[in-house]
């Protein structure tokens, strides 16, 4: 327990340093989306553009835009990786063959970061900035812009279902959010140690007198903007366990914090959005307490869990950085599931099977805990709607939020959504463990094998992009299947979003009534961490027990 | 597979294949749009 110390040092400055930088990056956030004004840079990108930015957009407008947007990003980055070889700055890589350009494309347009191959072996600096570091910005920002405009149709008072301009959103969210604080980190990154060069592949001699390659490149700016944007591709095949990419505890202490800040300030913004600070406040004390139970969980469980070797050894230490230590791999195993990261700095197969069950069960949630940049948000105010339902349900009164009235054609939309990611990813899980192929790739069988399936998928429907290890999935079919999962767990949520962004933007708001439920008192605050837990995970429940359950209880 | 990437595979009909489950699926996305807005 000589851990423990630190790791609640770590935890608490952590803390601090997000409650000094939520607050401002919020009220910023808020301006971002509400402000009227459009900065020189911003009417110069419209002008190119050809796009009007007063142009207010129905909802239907603006998921097809979403829609074409996103489909542009995946036809162009397919195109730069399989034409790699052919470009310049490719370093000598081989054009990617068609399932892994396929999976890499859609992987990074939709946030997800799923690497299915090596960075410093099969992606030169081109692929890497133009195509990858440009994705890790406009998805983050797509992200954005979708919480954005919920929170619009929220405060919005019959606006005949226009929820704002997604194409200004996008474009502010880089130029004003992304950018600024991406630059100022990669410095940061820099400084602090992280590789930043053009060099081509060094040779170097060994201590044996071996010879080993090292691999330079873009990295601390890649590394700002990937956790920054919750995008989580590594430059480096081991991530943030590389020490380029995240060499000493302060990176990643900064890396962590960073991952954290822009989901946690999104909620502060949406009660400047909707004009009540204390709705934010809410949505934000859910998204800290159901991640601060996961932190602690997943400390636990590598510190102190089962198995005799943490027993013995003080904690869990396969397939971590001795310089992170245990609780630095927890807390950032935690942050990289509860946000949608998918960053790592340890090998996740090699968590103990309690500590790998809760961080499957963070994703599973849908990515709320504080969840994805802007898709946090947006879930989570999915379940606030859901919570608001049962209760009115429970009191016989209308239910509402936010003076919008929960009706018929809204409970479907949620309904939907809730259902939606469940349905991708247990299909997914059933297909990979039925076909031959699914199973071809597994390094282990039993409860742990189905573990590595089950997070995989997990992963990719819930668009985080970290993986388990111990499954190889460079293969057509898993290239093909994780595809799919990530492309519809992240546009089928997004559509209904928008949908029902669209269906509160046409509402006038009701006053509230001696019926209406406060939604920004502590007891709200239990009741959607408790429907977050009820509702989400129990759904995974029998296939959590097949896997890390029945493995801890082994 | 880690770096198992092989050369330029200029099969098209895969290319095309995989064009169509890109297209194909936004175009579903675009057609519960479509649903969702009557």
């Amino acid at each position: 327990m000589s851990e423990l110390l630190p790791a609640l040092g770590q935890i608490l400055l952590l803390v601090l340093l997000l409650v000094a930088a939520v607050p401002p990056l919020g009220r910023h956030l808020a301006h971002t989306y509400s402000s009227p004004a459009h900065w020189r840079v911003e009417r110069g990108t419209y002008r190119v553009l050809r796009l009007d930015p007063d142009a207010d957009q129905t909802w239907r407008v603006y998921a097809l835009s979403v829609l074409g947007f996103s489909l542009v990003g995946i036809v162009a980055l397919y195109a730069l990786g399989r034409l790699q070889e052919l470009l310049p700055l490719s370093l000598g890589r081989a054009g990617l063959p068609a399932d892994g350009a396929w999976n890499t494309a859609v992987s990074f347009v939709t946030n997800t970061n799923w690497q299915w191959y090596s960075g410093e072996v099969a992606l030169g600096h081109l692929m890497q900035m133009s195509g990858l570091t440009v994705q890790n910005f406009v998805s983050a920002a797509t992200g954005m812009a979708v919480a954005a405009a919920l929170a619009r149709g929220l405060a919005r008072s019959r606006a005949e279902g226009r929820v704002g301009n997604f194409f200004v959103d996008l474009v502010r969210g880089v130029v004003r959010v992304l950018l600024p604080i991406a630059a100022v980190s990669a410095v940061l990154m820099a400084l602090a140690g992280v590789v930043q060069n053009f060099l081509a592949p060094v040779a170097m001699r060994t201590l044996d007198g071996g010879t080993q390659m090292l691999t330079g490149g873009p990295v601390a700016s890649q590394e700002a903007i990937k956790q920054l944007g919750t995008n989580g591709g590594g430059f480096f095949n081991v991530n943030s366990a590389h020490p380029f990419e995240n060499p000493t505890p302060l990176t990643n202490l900064l890396a962590i914090f960073l991952l954290l800040l822009i989901p946690f300030a999104m909620a502060w913004a949406f009660g400047h959005l909707v004009g009540d600070r204390r709705q934010g406040a809410a949505v934000l004390a859910v998204m800290a307490v159901l991640l601060l139970v996961g932190v602690g969980l997943l400390t636990w469980a590598e510190m102190a869990g089962p198995g005799t070797a943490p027993q013995l050894a003080g904690g869990a230490l396969e397939g971590k950085e001795t310089r992170f230590g245990t609780a630095g791999s927890a807390l950032f195993a935690a942050a990289t599931t509860g946000t949608s990261t998918g960053a790592v700095n340890a090998m996740h197969d090699s968590l103990t099977a309690p500590g790998g069950g809760v961080a499957m069960l963070l994703m599973q949630l849908g990515e709320i805990a504080p969840g994805g940049v802007g898709s946090g948000l947006y879930g989570m105010l999915v379940l606030a709607v859901v919570t608001v339902f049962l209760c009115g349900l429970m009191v016989g009164r209308t239910p509402e939020y936010l003076g919008k009235k929960i009706g018929q054609r809204e409970i479907v939309l949620v309904a939907g959504y809730v259902l939606a990611t469940p349905l991708v990813l247990l299909t997914g899980v059933a297909v990979a463990v039925t076909a031959p192929a699914g199973l071809a790739g597994l390094q282990e069988t039993g409860p742990h094998g189905l573990s590595e399936i089950v997070y995989a998928v997990t992963s990719a429907s819930n668009n985080n992009g970290s993986a388990f290890g111990g499954l190889t999935t460079g293969t057509p079919f898993w290239n093909t299947l994780l595809g799919l999962c990530m492309l519809l767990g992240r546009f089928l949520p997004i559509v209904l979003v928008l949908a029902l962004a669209g269906r509160f933007a046409t509402q006038q708001p009701a006053p509230p009534g001696a019926g209406t439920l406060p939604t920004h008192r502590p007891l709200f605050v239990v009741l959607l961490a408790g429907v977050a837990l009820v509702l989400v995970g129990l759904t995974y429940v029998p296939v959590l027990t097949l896997g890390p359950i029945v493995e801890s209880l082994a | 597979m880690p770096g198992a990437a092989p050369g330029l595979d200029l099969t098209l009909v895969t290319d095309v294949l995989y064009l169509l489950i890109t297209v194909a699926s936004f175009a579903l996305l675009a057609l519960l749009v479509g649903v969702l807005d009557k």
